[in-house]
């Protein structure tokens, strides 16, 4: 089983590709759903992604009123063990809370859960990048730091000058990941969904 | 919402404003059961909403997306940054009776008067305060606030 931990500042289009990316790996087989639960992470008293999510038909668990990268790690913990217990999936999307930072989410996993694959993906909004860098850096900077696969996202609202300079701005924080520049509004390449996965064999195997 | 109080830790958004430095405890800001509330995590001021507006789908869904405007714009005129602002509209009372006595059916279909509105708003660089004002003035007419 593997846990794909979805991070990146609000906004950014996390929820987009969630749903692209659990409609990459399930497929056209809906007997497929219970392969793939989505855990969502949410701070403020109502959920709203959750319903966006549940609305596209597939598993979703929910963690709101928090964040599961600090004040409920427990919670974190105990929803992922119930999800195993329920579904048996073969890969759950973690995604996190837009202020969260993925790699404590991952120590976290990881502490409680060492046998299982943990991969961290980050999205990224050019759109408001420039906007958004000089105010929120330290927030930006931690979320990406850690992540095996970056998204640049929403690329189609942005000119090639100012991608440019938001691809060097983000490679400051972390040149290590992998990158892909995609349009969550469109059709994502799948090959970021393989690489999201950490391996070449992006749909799970039956 | 948890009851727990928010640890402290090192998310630090360098938000250059200096707004944050007497930022009260979420808890503090916790008020159950109204319409709205808002609470802070780290630097983030999360303002969350619930009201009904007594409208058809459609014409609620252009009365939401105005007041979400407004909400955006006064944030910004507060030169505060918007993290995200959100809502869900779900339309409740909306029926159709089909009944068919021949090949064709016959449809008694009635649009929803009334739809529900949850959201959120996540900004930073306001005060908890202005959020809260922003937010009653923009939903008074629903909320009763």
């Amino acid at each position: 089983m593997k846990i794909i931990i979805l991070g990146g500042f609000l906004g950014s289009g996390k929820t987009s590709v969630v749903i692209q990316l659990a409609k990459y790996i399930i497929g056209d087989t809906p007997e497929n759903t219970t392969k793939v639960v989505i855990l969502e992470n949410e701070i403020g008293e109502v959920s709203i992604d959750d319903k966006v999510l549940r609305n596209s038909g597939y598993e979703v668990a929910n963690i709101f009123s928090g964040c599961v990268c600090c004040t409920m790690s427990g919670e974190l913990v105990i929803g992922l063990h119930n999800i195993i217990r329920d579904f048996s999936p073969e890969l759950i999307i973690m995604e996190a809370t837009g202020v969260a930072y993925p790699h404590n989410i991952r120590e976290t996993i990881i502490k409680s859960m060492s046998d299982i694959d943990c991969f961290v993906t980050c999205v990224a909004d050019a759109k408001r990048w420039k906007r958004l860098i000089r105010p929120m850096e330290m927030l930006l900077k931690d979320q990406l730091n850690a992540a095996d696969v970056i998204l640049i996202n929403k690329v189609d609202m942005v000119d090639e000058e100012t991608l440019v300079a938001v691809e060097a701005s983000i490679k400051k924080f972390n040149d290590t990941a992998k990158f892909f520049k995609i349009s969550a509004a469109n059709k994502i390449d799948p090959t970021a969904f393989d690489a999201m996965l950490g391996n070449q064999q992006g749909r799970l195997t039956t | 919402m948890t009851n727990e109080p928010i640890k402290l830790h090192h998310h630090d958004e360098s938000c250059e404003s200096g707004c944050h430095e007497d930022h009260h405890h979420e808890s503090e800001h916790h008020h159950e059961h109204k319409p709205i509330t808002v609470t802070i995590h780290d630097s983030s001021i999360v303002g969350s909403y619930k009201f009904n507006i007594q409208k058809p789908y459609d014409e609620a869904e252009t009365i939401l997306d105005d007041l979400l405007k407004y909400v955006a714009n006064e944030v910004i005129a507060l030169d505060g940054i918007i993290g995200h602002i959100k809502a869900f509209l779900t339309s409740q009372g909306k029926s159709c009776m089909i009944s068919i006595t021949e090949a064709e059916s016959d449809k008694h279909c009635a649009d929803g008067s009334h739809c529900s509105v949850e959201g959120v708003a996540i900004v930073f660089c306001i005060e908890p305060e202005q959020l809260e004002s922003i937010l009653k003035k923009a939903f008074s007419v629903y909320t009763d606030v």
